[in-house]
């Protein structure tokens, strides 16, 4: 059997808390090995390295170093933006010796065996290939708009995930656990991640697009792969429609929550009732009572 | 901290990344008319590459631009003549921090700067804490407010995480600043 190591990252902890036990018990279920990587540390997000590109590479390198110190050949980073770093710090590393003898300076440590960085759909995909799975919940009633977003699906040099610009790998895995997806165009469109901070307005314009897109195509409801991408698209979906007078009620589920309740995960380990845009009814769960505000 | 004013060393990682190439560009405007927050920029991704190719880095360093670049990649991406355009703006934006030269008003730099502090103390990006620090700095107290308890009615914040590889963070960052002192 594969064991692979897992990097929560932070947001996982925190803001994506129900990504994270939805994930984990989806491996648990399908049987699938999960090693959190002992004493890990954030990737960098993409911030340290606009102070020091060297403490940039050196951020990520490390705790992909954590991993094989402890064993591990791959790493399984559910966040798009960890995905995104730890690809890009290993493709910079393995192409410029010069800059690999600096990082391996900084973390102490050789960078001779490179640990595969896999996101949780591509690790998914390879673990279920050939297997059939048991669906005990019946979610032929969704459209499901599947959102990629920027960082798992570019550089497509860098990640070299799925088709750069039409990826089509959560959709089939949805499909395979009897979830109907469908064929829309904003699937790789910006949602704005942190420039929120600086401008919202901007922000919700482009959560407005998206969920404009993915309401056109027929979705009754949205997936996605990345922390950020479910706080601009379900956390601001009350700004949008007070900003732009729209009725948007479209639940954004994180892909693996809807595997999971698919495939008969008890729902109190999918963490439904965190989201803001209440997805329970949807999947006729009375479930917790969402929060109102 | 890492501070503005550290240049970058011969044969440094810095130094790479500035070496990094617009000089394939002719500027077909791929870059700009993907761009999902070019209606926020005052110079174009394509007058971005522009200028840096007669290497002229003045009116880049002063840009709102390369602080308004979110790095979706889309740039890079769609490319026809594989300019790294997404790395031109990383390279940009560590020139001007390194320089001093980023607007007060610049309200990314400040939560660049209040991540950093953060991570410093708890080795992982722990939202409220980084959320207060960042407000402190900037004295904007409302904005985001309605969205942030949202979230805490639904325990997705959160000041009890205990972070075991802080230790680990700030010796990497120690010997990373010893060594770009060391080389400025």
């Amino acid at each position: 059997m594969n064991r692979y190591a897992y990097y929560p990252g932070c947001s996982l902890e925190t803001m994506a808390c129900e990504y994270d036990a939805s994930f984990r018990n989806v491996c648990a279920h399908l049987g699938i090995s999960l090693e959190e990587v002992r004493d890990w540390f954030c990737c960098g997000a993409g911030m340290v390295g606009n102070l020091s590109p060297l403490l940039g590479l050196a951020t990520p390198m490390k705790n992909l170093a954590l991993a094989h110190q402890s064993g591990f050949d791959q790493l399984v980073a559910p966040c798009s933006a960890c995905y995104n770093q730890f690809k890009r710090a290993s493709q910079e590393v393995e192409e410029d010796a010069d800059v690999r003898k600096q990082v391996e300076e900084i973390i102490e440590y050789p960078l001779d065996h490179p640990v595969a960085v896999l996101h949780p759909l591509e690790m998914l995909q390879h673990e279920l290939d050939g297997r059939t799975l048991k669906i005990q919940n019946d979610l032929g009633h969704l459209r499901v708009a599947c959102y990629y977003g920027c960082l798992l699906t570019r550089p497509p040099k860098v990640v070299n995930f799925d088709q750069c610009e039409d990826p089509q790998s959560m959709d089939r895995l949805l499909q395979r656990a009897g979830i109907p997806t469908v064929n829309w165009s904003r699937k790789t469109f910006c949602c704005g991640a942190f420039y929120a901070i600086v401008n919202p307005s901007k922000v919700l314009e482009l959560a407005r697009e998206i969920l404009t897109d993915a309401a056109g195509a027929g979705a009754n409801a949205v997936a996605v792969a990345c922390p950020v991408c479910h706080l601009n698209l379900d956390a601001r979906q009350p700004e949008v429609n007070a900003a732009y007078g729209t009725e948007f009620h479209l639940p954004v589920f994180y892909f693996t929550q809807l595997l999971g309740h698919a495939l008969g995960v008890p729902s109190e380990g999918l963490g439904l009732w965190r989201h803001v845009v209440d997805p329970q009814p949807l999947l006729g769960i009375a479930g917790v009572a969402a929060v109102r505000s | 901290m890492l501070s503005p004013g550290t240049t970058a060393g011969n044969g440094s990682v810095l130094a790479h990344l500035q070496s990094v190439s617009p000089n394939a560009c002719f500027q077909c405007n791929r870059c700009t008319a993907g761009c999902p927050l070019i209606s926020a920029m005052d110079l174009t991704p394509a007058q971005v590459v522009h200028h840096l190719l007669l290497e002229n880095w003045e009116p880049v360093l002063k840009s709102n631009s390369i602080w308004v670049c979110v790095h979706c990649e889309t740039c890079t991406a769609r490319c026809p003549q594989e300019v790294d355009i997404s790395k031109l703006f990383h390279a940009a934006r560590v020139t001007a921090w390194r320089s001093g030269r980023v607007a007060p008003d610049q309200a990314i730099a400040t939560y660049f700067a209040s991540f950093l502090e953060n991570l410093y103390l708890y080795g992982r990006s722990a939202e409220l804490p980084l959320t207060v620090i960042c407000k402190l700095k900037s004295q904007d107290y409302l904005r985001d407010m309605a969205l942030g308890l949202r979230l805490i009615a639904r325990g997705r914040l959160n000041f009890l995480n205990v972070p075991k590889g802080a230790a680990i963070y700030r010796r990497l960052y120690e010997r990373v600043r010893q060594k770009e002192e060391a080389s400025a």
